[in-house]
């Protein structure tokens, strides 16, 4: 009789055991997968760059070097890209028009993926025109996604790498990176109003300039105020789930 | 150091010692006694014979014998250090015998079967176990084999042992009455003596367990906006490509030299009261981990946000204002105290602050006085005060004089606050190094001088936290480079002197006072 019982046990464990090998093998295939995406992407885009060259006369519009209209084909959630030269950090933005968190784990071939997609939410515009655009992406512990923000942390780093660029279909704009630190997960849109009024605006400025702990930085040089268009980049952060890591950068250029 | 000191650190770093052994062990040990305990009250009463209930008793009573050797292990591992000097040593020693004189008297217990109360066996076990423990203490920790207490824990265990036979033997029926009583009471007298020293010593660990957590709670509102995270991963922040950890084992105390301005009229707005204020302002970080002490001085014309109140005491928000505004912005006394311990600790990033302590500049001359005087060498023409302040001359200040050379400044002259800085800080310094030295001959010095300055001080620190941070200071170490200054600028403000300070020399001030450089590639400490 005891025997038995042992043997019924140890059958158990072992199915167990072997699901759970099975699930990581397959979470891990997946990332595989969509790490390969971004970089065929990311390949694709440094091709488009070679092909593209400087505007000519500044009637003519500038030539984005991001193939939009094959992207879009793939996935007409896409309508940005994002690239911080010195980072890992050049993927496409995406933007789902029914659920705010779908690419929380969906890759932009919509394949499911603990990885997920650089994304915004519907409250942004996708021409970047609100006062803050916020773009979320996982701070995965290979580096990919936004786990190259982290380099933040450090002064030098953020000394020497203070630009981020945004292509759209119509547009090239140029950030300028002006504060990094770990807040709460409070949402910022909903928290700040979308800074709709002055008010909202002042408020948001007011909290990011006001941190004083030996972990956040901000450089009072940059020129930023209520009229500003700000992009911050948020991912998590190694304290948990109710902390964030945000990256706050400004608009100094926009080249149509 | 002194005979004194050296016993204070021994008892120190045996209390400390207890408290490294985990928690867990002692909850173990204490379940595994109370087992044996209760085993060896039921078995009177079980139905059983005769023959196993003896076996039953001898088998609790080695049970017993085994947690108390694990606890002993426990003790040799984590509790004993190297014996320093013979005062260490000494001190060890002691507690080793009273550690194995209780072994002995277990030993006795188990034996209490037998006819023949045999020494020779326990001793030799205790001496083979011993030897063992020694090994392993020095394997483990790598240091030395400590003849010393191997002889205190052997005369210990003898001792142990032979008391019971000789309270057996005053207890016998015997002709030679006298003697006996004369035995047991002189027995009774040691073994009363024993537990009153392992009492006392159980007490002082307690106290000083309790000050210390009493001096470890941060009373500053200024959340860090991060908590204190428990896992080596969340607890770091980067800085010029080096990984930084916040120091857990510092206490930092704020101490302010407040004083009443009745002759300045107060041309600023929204002040709550009369014309109080912290002139000096110190942060005094002592850092357990390396037994080093900081003195940063911070000029009260600092340039920082504080809490704002109006004339009727309520809070109106957060403005730029002088920083020694924040005392006065409160009622004189905790308040106000409590407000200039959120300011400091804002200014300085949210570093923690544990307590404070504000003097009326009064209360310096009683200070001054009681270590004998301080000498200073005269940095500052002051011959208008004092025709002995002349620069360069070595003088004892005394009294008034100590007073003056500390508060006084030449309202003329601009920025004449650092200047008076400069002359707080060596009096400071040369006040400390004379104090640690009259200290260690006089160790009820600190209690008295706390209850004398009762009336003139306000402070959070009661007298056992003040008694337990004297013990602390005389082990630590006071260097010239202990006294820093937050660097900055002077400005001429419109009503006043303005000091705004360098945000980058702060930040690497805070990195090296508070902060510990982890190194990269994953080394704990």
């Amino acid at each position: 009789m005891k025997k038995k019982i042992w043997l019924v046990i140890s059958i158990i464990a072992f199915i167990c055991a072997m699901a759970i090998f099975v699930m990581l093998g397959i979470r891990h295939y997946r990332n595989l997968q969509a790490q390969k995406l971004y970089e065929e992407y990311a390949q694709k885009r440094q091709e488009n760059i070679h092909q593209t060259a400087a505007p000519e006369s500044s009637d003519a519009p500038v030539e984005i070097p991001v193939d939009f209209e094959s992207l879009q084909k793939d996935n007409p959630d896409i309508y940005a890209w994002i690239t911080i030269p010195g980072t890992e950090i050049d993927y496409p933005v995406v933007q789902s028009s029914t659920d705010n968190a779908y690419y929380l784990n969906h890759s932009v071939d919509y394949a499911e993926s603990s990885a997920g997609a650089i994304f915004t939410e519907n409250y942004n515009s996708r021409d970047f025109s609100d006062f803050l655009t916020v773009l979320y992406g996982h701070n995965m512990k290979s580096g990919a996604m936004f786990a190259g923000l982290r380099s933040y942390e450090d002064n030098s780093f953020f000394e020497s790498h203070r630009d981020v660029t945004i292509y759209t279909p119509d547009a090239i704009r140029k950030y300028r990176v002006f504060a990094a630190y770990v807040e709460d997960d409070r949402h910022l849109l909903y928290y700040y109003n979308q800074g709709q009024t002055p008010e909202d605006r002042r408020a948001f400025l007011d909290d990011a300039a006001a941190r004083r702990d030996m972990q956040s930085i901000y450089d009072a040089d940059v020129p930023v105020d209520e009229n500003s268009r700000i992009l911050t980049l948020s991912t998590c952060h190694r304290l948990g789930d109710h902390y964030r890591f945000l990256v706050h950068a400004c608009l100094v250029e926009e080249i149509k | 150091m002194s005979r004194v000191t050296h016993i204070l650190t021994s008892l120190n770093e045996l209390s400390e010692g207890l408290l490294e052994i985990p928690g867990l062990m002692y909850v173990m040990l204490l379940v595994l006694a109370v087992i044996a305990f209760v085993m060896y009250r039921l078995t009177p009463r079980l139905k059983m014979g005769f023959e196993t209930k003896i076996r039953i008793r001898r088998m609790t009573a080695i049970l017993m014998i085994a947690v108390y050797m694990l606890f002993l292990l426990m003790l040799k591992l984590f509790v004993f250090p190297d014996a320093a000097n013979t005062e260490e040593m000494l001190v060890f020693g002691i507690a080793a015998f009273i550690l194995y004189f209780f072994l002995g008297r277990l030993f006795a217990w188990y034996e209490k079967g037998q006819k023949k109360a045999e020494v020779l066996q326990p001793l030799i076990a205790t001496l083979l176990f011993l030897t063992v423990t020694e090994a392993a203490k020095v394997l483990i920790r790598k240091s030395a084999f400590q003849l010393s207490f191997v002889g205190f824990a052997l005369l210990g265990l003898l001792l142990g042992c032979l008391f019971t036979k000789a309270w057996r033997y005053g207890g016998k029926k015997r002709k030679k009455r006298a003697n006996q009583i004369a035995v047991r009471i002189f027995l009774s007298i040691a073994y009363v003596l024993l537990i009153c020293v392992a009492g006392v010593f159980g007490t002082y660990h307690v106290l000083r367990t309790n000050g210390a957590a009493s001096m470890q709670k941060n009373i500053s509102s200024v959340e860090p906006d991060l908590p204190e995270a428990e896992e080596e991963e969340g607890n770091y922040i980067r800085h010029d490509g080096k990984l930084y950890r916040y120091n857990d084992a510092l206490t930092t105390i704020l101490f302010m030299g407040v004083d009443q301005h009745s002759d300045e009229i107060q041309a600023v707005e929204h002040v709550s009261n009369e014309s109080t204020q912290a002139d000096s302002i110190f942060l005094f970080v002592m850092n357990d981990l390396d037994k080093t002490c900081k003195l940063i001085g911070i000029s009260r014309d600092t340039m920082t946000e504080i809490k704002t109140y109006d004339y009727n005491g309520e809070y109106v928000g957060d403005d730029v204002n002088h920083l020694t505004l924040a005392y006065t912005f409160g009622d004189g006394k905790e308040k106000s105290c409590l407000n200039m311990v959120d300011a400091v600790s804002r200014l300085f990033h949210g570093m923690p602050i544990h307590s404070y302590v504000a003097l009326n500049m009064e209360a310096i001359k009683d200070i001054n006085d009681t270590v004998g005087g301080v000498e200073v060498n005269v940095l500052e023409d002051m011959t208008s005060v004092d025709s002995r302040f002349r620069v360069g001359n070595q003088v004892l200040l005394k009294g008034n004089a100590a007073l003056e050379y500390v508060q006084w400044r030449d309202s003329q002259e601009d920025f004449s606050n650092n200047k008076r800085m400069e002359r707080q800080k060596q009096y400071l310094m040369n006040f400390m190094r004379k104090a640690v030295s009259v200290v260690s001959t006089d160790l009820a010095l600190p209690s008295r001088l706390y209850q004398s300055l009762t009336g003139e001080m306000v402070t959070n620190i009661s007298l056992d936290d003040a008694v337990y941070l004297s013990t602390k200071m005389l082990s630590m170490n006071f260097a010239d480079d202990s006294i820093l200054q937050v660097e900055g600028e002077s400005v001429r403000g419109p009503h006043y002197d303005e000091f705004y300070v360098n945000e980058d020399a702060l930040y690497d001030l805070i990195l090296d006072v508070f902060y510990i450089e982890k190194p990269e590639g994953g080394a704990q400490e």
